[in-house]
This record gives structure tokens, C-alpha cells and sequence, in this order.
């Protein structure tokens, strides 16, 4: 048995979702789609059942990823019952995608969530009636609260139904369905899409195409906007039907402060820096906690074991990669994890987008393209899949270079472990104020020379709300997992490979042959050309890589300030890591992806070498 | 940006901070479909909540807040609400 999750974006699916599964979820990635599923089981009446957080989605007829990726799950009869989670203070909006996703005639049963939200504006929600209109089992829930979850699963396993829905459509509208269900024999919701030009039927958009003109040319508007207003119209008027409202006192509107310019934009430039404060001051104690107690428990006894030499080398390899991995890498990566689920949680995220609009505008963007840039500071690899927000190719183009360039938690490890660490937290900031000047002027030049148009920004704004604290971990749980289960090995078995190198002395021949560009250009130790590099495979491992050629984690004892900072620049500007160059490729294509690692390379060495030529 | 010549209403850009509009139109094909999932139909009524100096709008229509930027904000014939 299979359940999904079906709802507006905000609706409070991923808390449900949790509440029902627990914290052992796993992450697949829908064939043919970069859109990320949450699956989990529970285990009901001694029977497995499978629950699927679909994505957050407005509509069922638009061609965004998620949009299809979920319409092609209700085609497929990808679960048993699908589980309508409606937002009870925005019920008329979340009822036009019920409706949508109730002419595919799956079994469903609807839960009403937020009602406390409701309550608190005065808004009550007759569950009887509602459900007399929409033909299936209703829930009023409050999931922040846990009210009424525990109902879920035995309604949506025993009493799911297909759900009576019909949109009084227009009667053009009307015929011309009857007409291709006679004729040619599709369902309705395949009409209804064709009729849209939208949809995954690659015959019927030819047969729709004279119909849908003409029934446009009589109402002097496209039969996607009278298919639309249909069914808004339908939404609303069972909205009013079951909506009772009580006069309330208004609350304050935070929005009053959050979306106007002031005191906005200075209150979106204090959450960023507080951020990336909180991950360098708390990042920074963990990881004196965890490098010390690694040090004397496991690093002191080995050395003193005194075993032969190439045992000894992998040996200590294997102890500086774990030492490296727990002790510097994963405190920042937690951190900053947190941090960014804390801000997504709140609903801020969209209000920056508002923010930001207009400096975007300014280097041939919107307001949206905050969003991977934000995600960028945690990983590039999600920012790139972000990228699909932006609807242009030319957007796309120049946000791809510029979330390239974006410090990534990984980087911020370099940043934090070798500049705020060992040379001091300003000058781990103006690496940050260096890197910003760069992307602004990337950003201007590529918005003068790459071709194309520019779409702009429509984004339904996030209701603002408390974070929910397990909410918070799960979403943290998935960011830190793919840290510890696919980036921590990676770290392991490259150090260990470090070790087999430098054992037969590869790694020293290696550096002397780049050395003109490390130590004459960039003023550099010759091993460092060796960390340089491995930072390619992950941005960590630069500086993993450089206390483990170096001998001690305690860097500043074998570097000057200036080598230190140098050597965090260029790797921080220095091509992104293989994965983002791999997803880049595939959402962007080679050229883009070739381009992209081209400039940030030669970006890398000149800042480098001016800093070395500056600051020697 | 693609217009409907039929539709004279000015765009939504040019209204202010807590003015209540009536959508008459939406110009543009590859906007209009996200707009009007977002409920921005013809004849919808909508409150303009917040209006940036570029011209970037939240507009507040079925209990729901929607940002939307300069350049879509001007597709969008409105007419002031009676």
C-alpha cells in the first residue's frame, strides 16, 4: 500500500509528513526528474505502508519539473490513495488544486491542516459540509500541535474514496471535452490539458489546437485562463460554503517590517551575516572540542605505536581524514545546515526574493534567484538543480556562474578552519566582501553580453511561522546525511590515496612541476599544489589535504598568515568541486559547464596572485 | 512582452501601496499561466500590499500573497476597484 502527499507549497505536508514516518526518511529522485522525493514506511495494522511527500506544487497544469514530475505520478497511479493536505487559511487556493488533482480520479481523502492558524483569524471550518462537496473523508488538523494526525492513515487506509468534484466548466468548454472523449477517447483531465497546449499527450494537442483557437476568438480569452477562472470559481464558492468567519483582532503584520525596502533590506542583510557568524563562532568551537579529544584519544597512541613506515603513513592518513571529516568539516557543515533550515522554515526565504528584486534586475536577474544563491552558501550541487526556478536560459546562464563562485559550506570550511582560525575572523570576512565584488562584477558583465531575455519573478509568498524544531532536524538530518554518507567516505578513501602517493613520493613530484604557478605565482609551500588540487573532488579536502601534507592541523605553525589566506582564496575561487561541474553539465550543458570551471580557474590564480604580490 | 491589443486597462505597475484593483487581463502567454494558478484571473479583485521603488509588487488576492517583479506587474490590466 502506497499514500501520497499531495499539496500547495507551505501547506505543512513535510511536518505531516514526519509526524507520520519519523525521522527515517529516505530521498529518490523520480526517473527522468532532478525533483527530490521523500519516501518513508510505517508500519499499520502489522502491514508496510509506504508514504511519498510529493513536491509543493500550485497547479497540476503547468510544465515547471515539479508540476510534471507529480502529474506523471497521478498518470501512473503512482500511490493508492493520495492524502489532499489544504491550508485551512488559504482553503479557496488550495482547493483549485484539489480540484485538479481529483479529475484524475484517484482514491483520496482530504486533511484540512493549519486549523488552529484559522482559529486564531477567526475562521471556522465546517468538515461535514466540505466534505459533502468534495465526495471524500475530511480531517481538520493542526499538525504544529498534532491534532488529529493520529487520524491519517486509518481514514486514508480504510475510507479513501474518488472524490465527486465537478467544475461547472464553460459550455464550450463543456462540449468540446465531450466531443474528444466521443471521438478520440482520453480522459478528461488529458482533454482538459491538451486544451491548454500543455500536458504529456504528444497526438491530442493537434486535435485540440483548432478547438481551443476558436473557443478563445469567441470569449476574447484563452481557454486556459476560462478553464482556470472555472475552477477558481468552483474553489471559491465552497470556500464560502464551508468558511465561517468571526469577527478577530488583527494581528500584527510582520510583513509591515520584513517587505519594505527599510527596514527590509537591512534586516536580510543582518540574517546573512548572523548566519555565517553563528557557523564561524560555533563551527569554531566544536571544532576545538572535537579536534582536542580526537588528538588525545586516537592521534597521540597511534604515533606512539611507532609502526613500520607504510602502514604507518596509511594509518595516520586514515586517523587525519576522520579527524579532518568529524572535527573541521562536519561542525561547519551542521552549522550551517541548521542555520539555513532555521531561516527556510520561518518563510523568510521568499521575502528576501521580494527584497532583492530590484539589485537583481540590476544584474540581469529577479528577486528568485536569491534562492539558489542562498542555498549556495550550503552546497552549490542544490543551488545548480535550483536553478530551474529561473524561467530564461539567459537567467539560468548567469545564475549558474555566479552560485558557482558562491562560498558553499565546504568553502567556508576552508574560509573558517585555515583564515578565521589561524589568521583572524575580519580576514575570514573580507574573503566574503572580496568574492561579493567579484560576483558583482561578474554578474554585470555577463548581464551585458549573454543573449536572451529575462522573465521575472512570480512567487506566492510563504506564510511566516514558528519553526518547528523536528521539522528543522529532519531537514537538517537529509543535508548532513549526504555529508557524512557521501562526502565523508569520499574524504576517507582520498586520503588514504593521499598516503599510497606521497609514500613512493608522487605527491612531491607532482608539486615540483607545477611550482612555478604555487610558489612563484602564488607564494605558496610546493604541497600545496597537491591540496589545491584534491580540492577539485571535494572543497574540503583542500584544506583536509593541506594539514595532512603539512604534518599538523595546526597550520599557522608551518604558514605564514599571508600563504594561509592566499591559499583559502584560490581554493575558494578555484573550480567548483566535481559534483557541481557533473550537475552544471547536466542541467546547463558541457559549454556552460567548460566555461564556467575555465573562469574560476583563471579567477582563482590571478586574485591569488595579486593578493600574494599585495600582501608579501 | 506579448500584448492583447483588445485590453486597455492599465497595468497593475501603475497603482499604489493599499489600492484594491479589479484583474481585467493578462498579457503574455509564457507569464500567464503561473499567474493565473496563482488565482490572477480576469475579474479577480486584488490589493496591492507593498510597492518597491522598481516597481516590484506584492499583490494580495484570494487571502494569498503574491510578489511579482516590474516587468510581470506591467502585464497584468487592471482597473481600479469601485
Amino acid at each position: 500500500m502506497k499514500i501520497a502527499l499531495l499539496g500547495n507549497p507551505g501547506v505543512g505536508k513535510s511536518l505531516i509528513f514526519n509526524q507520520l514516518t519519523g525521522l527515517g526518511i529516505e530521498v529518490n529522485r523520480y526517473p527522468g526528474s532532478s525533483v527530490a522525493l521523500e519516501c518513508g514506511n510505517v508500519c499499520y495494522k502489522q502491514e508496510k505502508t509506504g508514504i511519498v511527500d510529493l513536491s509543493g506544487i500550485c497547479s497540476l497544469d503547468g510544465n515547471s519539473e515539479e508540476e510534471t514530475l507529480v502529474r506523471k505520478f497521478l498518470t501512473s497511479g503512482g500511490a493508492d490513495v493520495i492524502v489532499a493536505i489544504l491550508d485551512a487559511t488559504k482553503l479557496e487556493r488550495n482547493l483549485y488544486l484539489f480540484v485538479q488533482a481529483a479529475e484524475f480520479s484517484p482514491k483520496m481523502i482530504a486533511v484540512v491542516n493549519m486549523c488552529d492558524a484559522a482559529e486564531r483569524q477567526g475562521m471556522h471550518i465546517d468538515a461535514g459540509t466540505l466534505s459533502s462537496h468534495l465526495g471524500v473523508p475530511v480531517i481538520l488538523a493542526a499538525a504544529s500541535e498534532g491534532r488529529n494526525i493520529d487520524r491519517i492513515l486509518p481514514v486514508a487506509l480504510g475510507e479513501a474514496t474518488p472524490a465527486r468534484v465537478h467544475v461547472p466548466y464553460d459550455h464550450h468548454i463543456k462540449a468540446a471535452l465531450k466531443s474528444l472523449e466521443k471521438t478520440i477517447g482520453t480522459p478528461m483531465h488529458t482533454n482538459l490539458l491538451a486544451l491548454q497546449g500543455t500536458g504529456d499527450d504528444t497526438v491530442l494537442p493537434d486535435a485540440t489546437g483548432a478547438i481551443a483557437q476558436e473557443i478563445g476568438m469567441r470569449h476574447r480569452m484563452s481557454v486556459g485562463q476560462i478553464i482556470t477562472t472555472n475552477r477558481h470559481n468552483f474553489a471559491g464558492e465552497i470556500t464560502a460554503s464551508v468558511v465561517k468567519r468571526t469577527a478577530q483582532k488583527k494581528p500584527y503584520d510582520l510583513d509591515s517590517l520584513l517587505t519594505r525596502t527599510f527596514p527590509g533590506i537591512p534586516i536580510l542583510c543582518t540574517i546573512l551575516f548572523l548566519l555565517l557568524l553563528s557557523v564561524f563562532m560555533i563551527g569554531l568551537w566544536m571544532e576545538r572540542i572535537i579536534v582536542s579529544a580526537f588528538t588525545s584519544s586516537n592521534i597521540t597512541p597511534f604515533t606512539a605505536l611507532a609502526l613500520r613506515s607504510l602502514r604507518d603513513q596509511i594509518g595516520f592518513f586514515l586517523l587525519i581524514a576522520l579527524q579532518a571529516g568529524f572535527g573541521i568539516a562536519f561542525p561547519f557543515v551542521f552549522t550551517f545546515c541548521i542555520g539555513l533550515s532555521l531561516i527556510e522554515d520561518t518563510g523568510y526565504m521568499t521575502r528576501a526574493a521580494f527584497l532583492a528584486d530590484r539589485a537583481m534586475h540590476r544584474i540581469g536577474l529577479h528577486g528568485e534567484a536569491i534562492i539558489p544563491m542562498v542555498i549556495g552558501f550550503g552546497c552549490t550541487v542544490p543551488a545548480v538543480m535550483n536553478l530551474r526556478l529561473l524561467k530564461t536560459r539567459r537567467e539560468q546562464t548567469i545564475a549558474a556562474f555566479l552560485v558557482t563562485m558562491i562560498p558553499c559550506s565546504a568553502r567556508t570550511v576552508v574560509i573558517a578552519g585555515i583564515v578565521a582560525d589561524f589568521v583572524g575572523i575580519i580576514r575570514a570576512f573580507s574573503i566574503y566582501l572580496i568574492v561579493s565584488v567579484l560576483l558583482i562584477l561578474t554578474a554585470v558583465v555577463l548581464s551585458r553580453i549573454t543573449p536572451g531575455e529575462q522573465f521575472g519573478m512570480i512567487v506566492g509568498m510563504s506564510t511566516l511561522r514558528r519553526p518547528e524544531a523536528r521539522l528543522v532536524l529532519a531537514k537538517s538530518w537529509i543535508r548532513i546525511k549526504e555529508f557524512l554518507f557521501i562526502a565523508m567516505p569520499v574524504l576517507i578513501v582520498t586520503c588514504i590515496l593521499l598516503g599510497l602517493c606521497q609514500y613512493p613520493g608522487l605527491t612531491e613530484l607532482f608539486g615540483q612541476m607545477v611550482a612555478p604557478v604555487t610558489v612563484t605565482l602564488l607564494g605558496l609551500p610546493v604541497y600545496a599544489s597537491t591540496a589545491l588540487l584534491f580540492g577539485v573532488f571535494r572543497k574540503e579536502l583542500a584544506f583536509e589535504t593541506l594539514a595532512v601534507l603539512a604534518g599538523t592541523a595546526d597550520l599557522g605553525s608551518v604558514m605564514t598568515g599571508v600563504e594561509l589566506y592566499t591559499f583559502a582564496i584560490v581554493s575558494v575561487l578555484f573550480v567548483p568541486c566535481v559534483s557541481a561541474i557533473a550537475v552544471l553539465y547536466r542541467q546547463l550543458g558541457a559549454r556552460i559547464a567548460i566555461i564556467t570551471s575555465i573562469y574560476t580557474v583563471f579567477l582563482g590564480l590571478f586574485i591569488g596572485a595579486i593578493i600574494n604580490i599585495l600582501m608579501k | 512582452m506579448e500584448r492583447d491589443e483588445s485590453c486597455q486597462s492599465p497595468g497593475m505597475s501603475e497603482f499604489s501601496d493599499e489600492e484594491e484593483v479589479i484583474i481585467r487581463c493578462i498579457h503574455g502567454r509564457a507569464c500567464a499561466r503561473r499567474l493565473l494558478d496563482l488565482g490572477l484571473v480576469p475579474d479577480e479583485r486584488a490589493t496591492i500590499k507593498r510597492k518597491l521603488s522598481n516597481g516590484a509588487l506584492v499583490v494580495q488576492v484570494k487571502v494569498c500573497d503574491v510578489a511579482v517583479s516590474p516587468e510581470i506587474t506591467s502585464a497584468i490590466g487592471v482597473e481600479r476597484s469601485p
